[in-house]
């Protein structure tokens, strides 16, 4: 799973790893599967997945 | 069409946007490329003669789609994804063979399946063929892709003292299931919608 951020000036989109079309307004993130953009503008960030571990060290 | 610096008013002209993509990197040609010509297959047609002078139309398979660009390179190869800045590697092995200059890229055996995609649009933010066009009714674009499809040809010449670069991509009009592998898509500017960038190519199994 990615955040996908929508660095452009106006609404655009991009059909994710999953062939679902999103949207996205400027400035707009989303969290799908997307592992390359395919355009500039959508800029990919992964999303770290959290262990319990890791969870309950952040809890203390 | 809208009033833009492409000159774009009733039809595309002058400014298009070129990506190749082997499903690991993705280099941009238009700035190594002055022209680009797209064959689609065409259907075999015959026809039966019969004996009252009457005829039945025979059709047969649809051929190979053919996707031709001329363009001027100054070097040997593309060090990486981005700009492209060869033909070259395409059709020995890879859109980026060799990853820091000197390039040197000897061909190989390696017959990899590309995406290639081609946006006119009049949306400037759109810098790669697989762009998006913004939504609005100031943008309007046209995209054509073949997926799975090889590089066939490179050849260079310098009959006219200017070394000019002839490369070819070749592929099925559809894959092993009947699936297409030729796509155009577009939005027109009334519509003010947008056209999404295509999903991330993965040479057999994602084409758009």
């Amino acid at each position: 799973m990615e955040k996908v951020t929508n660095k452009g000036e106006g609404t655009g989109g991009f059909k994710d790893d999953d062939g679902k079309s999103q949207t996205l307004k400027s400035g707009e993130s989303v969290e799908c599967n997307y592992k390359r953009s395919m355009d500039e503008r959508f800029v990919i960030e992964k999303i770290e997945k959290k262990t319990i571990k890791k969870i309950k060290q952040e809890a203390k | 069409m809208a009033v833009t610096n492409y000159g774009d008013y009733d039809a595309w002209q002058r400014h298009a946007l070129i990506t190749v993509d082997d499903g690991t990197t993705a280099v941009n040609m238009q700035a190594i490329t002055e022209t680009i010509d797209i064959d689609m297959g065409e259907r075999d047609y015959d026809k039966l003669d019969l004996l009252n002078l009457g005829q039945i139309a025979k059709h047969g398979p649809v051929g190979i789609t053919t996707v031709t660009f001329e363009g001027y390179n100054l070097q040997a190869g593309t060090d990486g994804a981005g700009t492209a800045t060869s033909f070259w590697d395409f059709f020995a092995d890879k859109p980026d063979m060799d990853s820091a200059d000197p390039l040197t890229n000897v061909v190989t055996n390696t017959v990899t399946r590309y995406r290639v995609a081609i946006l006119w649009t009049n949306d400037g933010a759109a810098t790669a063929g697989t762009s998006d066009v913004t939504e609005g009714a100031t943008y309007a674009g046209k995209r054509f892709m073949i997926a799975d499809c090889t590089c066939t040809s490179c050849k260079d010449s310098f009959t006219d003292g200017v070394l000019k670069s002839t490369l070819v991509f070749k592929g099925t009009t559809f894959d092993k299931s009947a699936a297409g592998n030729v796509k155009w898509e577009s939005v027109a500017l009334a519509t003010a919608t947008k056209l999404d960038a295509p999903s991330a190519f993965e040479a057999g199994t994602t084409k758009w």
